[in-house]
């Protein structure tokens, strides 16, 4: 019963950790890029944006995955 | 717990035919897209005039302009009537959802059923594109990198063919789980102002800065409604840049 819900709590914070890095790192390289070369600004804030869906995308997984452990504590 | 109103069951309105809020606020997305492409292709005046002209045309300008040539290439220009339509259609449904009158109006993409249905459109159209350019062989041989060993053939058309498929599933989780969490994290900030005023103090001090509290967590609301209004917009343009780029692969020759 409550394994379920330490699992979706535990889950859940290793998916923000991992999403945190992941969007740090690219700040991290959008930002020296910037700094590099300017003119390519909007180029990459475009693809910047984009990366970020996908690294948020992974911990949205884990959200689903720790929402159907919770509605199985609920249920 | 119990002040986190997060799920409102659809507002049925016409049950007989399955007609539920949801059903209608798609059908006004649909109206509001059909509204603003038909005004973009109806206009004589090759500059826009006013604020809302000038919106569409820079906004319809992006879609062409970024998504479509920038990630498909200029030979996927024809589908951009395809992509704005995706795009419009995504982002009315997105925004329609912020409108605070919770069972009135609903975030059709934040239901699964919706997202499901327009990643299968997707699927079916690369499926279907894949076959008529390449033809049935042609699209199981893309299966298969050229240039690897008979050995791993099988392996790969196993991670190939599962790939194909994941990915127009991950495109309905993403926009899914995308509308949810952030209304789940408003549902939090909204709970916990009512927290902070209907908290049992007893003390004067205590129930002052209680009161004085709430407006921590509405003012966080506040700034997550922005951010919600920033990432319908990401998620709208996000699910039109990879269904243009799955049928732009599905089109291109392997290699």
């Amino acid at each position: 019963m409550n394994g379920a819900g330490i699992g979706a709590g535990i889950g859940m914070g290793l998916a923000s950790l991992g999403t945190g890095l992941g969007i740090g790192l690219l700040a991290m390289a959008a930002v020296q890029g910037i700094a590099r070369q300017p003119e390519a600004e909007g180029k990459i804030r475009s693809m910047a944006i984009l990366a970020i869906a996908f690294i948020e995308a992974i911990a949205l997984y884990t959200f689903v995955i720790a929402i159907l452990l919770y509605l199985k504590i609920s249920a | 717990m119990q002040d986190m109103q997060i799920y409102h069951p659809p507002l049925e309105i016409f049950p007989a035919l399955g007609i539920t809020g949801p059903v209608v606020m798609m059908l006004l997305s649909a109206l509001l897209t059909f509204l603003c492409l038909s005004h973009l292709a109806r206009r004589s005046d090759p500059v826009p005039q006013g604020f809302m002209a000038n919106l569409l045309d820079a906004m319809y300008g992006f879609v062409r302009e970024t998504i479509v040539v920038g990630f498909g290439g200029e030979s996927m220009r024809p589908w951009t009537g395809f992509a704005s339509a995706l795009f419009f259609f995504i982002l009315f449904c997105n925004l329609l959802g912020l409108v605070p009158l919770a069972p009135i109006f609903s975030t059709p993409t934040a239901l699964p059923a919706v997202v499901i249905a327009l990643a299968a459109m997707v699927f079916i159209l690369t499926l279907w594109l894949n076959i008529k350019h390449h033809g049935p062989i042609g699209f199981l041989r893309k299966f298969i990198p050229a240039g690897i060993p008979i050995a791993a053939a099988p392996l790969m058309f196993i991670i190939e063919l599962v790939g194909f498929v994941v990915k127009p599933a991950s495109l309905a989780i993403r926009l899914c789980a995308n509308m949810n969490a952030g209304h789940m994290v408003i549902a939090v900030f909204v709970a916990a102002s009512k927290g902070f005023w209907f908290a049992p103090t007893s003390h004067w001090l205590t129930t002052t800065l209680s009161k004085a509290g709430t407006i921590l967590p509405l003012l966080a609301t506040t700034l997550m409604t922005g951010f919600e209004i920033f990432i319908c917009f990401i998620q709208a343009m996000i699910f039109t840049i990879l269904a243009i780029i799955y049928i732009s692969d599905a089109i291109a020759e392997h290699h």
